[in-house]
């Protein structure tokens, strides 16, 4: 009973509802006719269950829950502290990170000139004048098998 | 200075959230108490499904709460204030679980800290037999508690809250497409558990949903 991701995800949609009146009336004439689906579906059918089974099992507030809650929110500060607050907990994050890029910047910086860090522009990277001279050769090379031109003439386009 | 004053003119609590808001923005002790009383219940049911401790599972409620007063100021009006109350209680639940992770903590385990009353929405379906239920309760209690955070929080929020899937979007603050594709590889990863650590329980809840209603169109 394997279904394809589509007809699985058309199956869930189907059971929690999310198809439209139509699309499911649709779904479920193409069940009643695949024996495959019509097993799908018990099985997904069979899944909720459990879920039922373990719904009543959630808790109540106890008495007395909401007035301990405006005990709580009574010992908070007023609403203009508590937004200014907020705003500077925004401005302190954002000054964290400006204070951790620019860290890592100078780090790098650091680590550049002291030569741990390959820039590219270093002397570290400079090709070899041999290996210059051979890629040269090379590109020579594949130019003239693209333009058909015997060995030593390039002509200019 | 205090957040809250005690009788400035509200609404009370039968006014719209919209008003309430307002009215605690504006330093209501009634509006707030208003929006308390109209979400406790499920608050608190949302928070019991991340742990067993009746007492953390209080603290955890009045914690979202308090959250909830503290950044009323940043409530944009662009999502209903239900899905955004959620948010709040769903992060504040994964914040509790991300610092308790040594202790594991554990959904709801323990029965004497469970409502005797139940959730009458669970009954019309649940099998016969209470212990029958009261096992496959259990069972699925301890698989949900398995799960990786995002599975489980999509499960409860779409099998015990019955969020839609654009509600849980709103939630989760992620895409539809995010919903439905972390929705299937939890029920998948579920129902993997399921089978391989209790194989003979398949055929028991086949039984259970014989009989059970199959939806309609889209609610």
């Amino acid at each position: 009973m394997n279904l394809s991701t589509a007809d699985s995800l058309l199956l869930q949609r189907y059971l929690d509802g999310e198809l439209d009146t139509a699309a499911a009336a649709a779904w479920r004439a193409r069940v009643d006719g695949e024996p495959a689906l019509q097993q799908a579906l018990a099985a997904q059918q069979a899944l909720r269950g459990a879920f039922r089974a373990a719904r009543g099992d959630s808790s109540r507030p106890p008495a007395g829950f909401a007035q301990r809650v405006l005990a709580g929110v009574r010992q908070l500060p007023a609403r203009a502290e508590l937004e200014a607050a907020a705003a500077a907990g925004t401005v302190q994050r954002l000054c964290r990170w400006v204070l951790l890029v620019a860290a890592v910047l100078f780090c790098a910086g650091l680590a550049m000139r002291a030569g741990w860090l390959q820039t590219g522009f270093g002397a570290g990277l400079q090709a070899a004048p041999d290996e210059v001279a051979d890629e040269l050769q090379r590109l020579d090379q594949k130019a003239r098998e693209r333009l058909g031109v015997p060995a030593g003439r390039v002509e200019p386009r | 200075m205090f957040a809250l004053k005690r009788s400035p003119d509200s609404p009370g609590a039968e006014g719209s959230d919209q008003e309430l808001i307002a009215a605690v923005l504006a330093g209501s002790e009634a509006a707030f108490a208003g929006l308390v009383e109209r979400y406790q219940d499920r608050i608190y049911r949302l928070v019991s499904r991340y742990t067993r401790d009746p007492g953390e599972c209080e603290d955890l409620a009045q914690e979202v709460f308090l959250r909830v007063f503290r950044k009323l100021h940043t409530f944009q009006h662009e999502s209903q204030f239900y899905t955004w109350v959620y948010r709040i209680a769903v992060n504040a639940a994964n914040d509790l679980l991300a610092k308790a992770s040594r202790r594991r903590l554990r959904l709801v385990d323990d029965e004497a800290t469970l409502d005797a009353v139940g959730d009458p929405r669970g009954d019309a379906d649940a099998p016969d037999a209470p212990l029958e239920r009261a096992e496959l309760a259990r069972i699925t209690r301890e698989l949900l508690d398995e799960l990786p955070e995002k599975f489980r929080t999509v499960l409860v929020l779409r099998e015990f809250e019955d969020l839609s899937y654009n509600e849980m979007a709103e939630v989760l603050q992620c895409r539809l497409g995010t919903v439905e594709s972390r929705l299937f590889r939890a029920r998948q990863r579920f129902r993997e558990l399921l089978e391989t650590r209790y194989p003979d329980l398949v055929p028991t809840l086949s039984a259970i949903t014989r009989g059970s209603s199959v939806p309609g169109g889209k609610r």
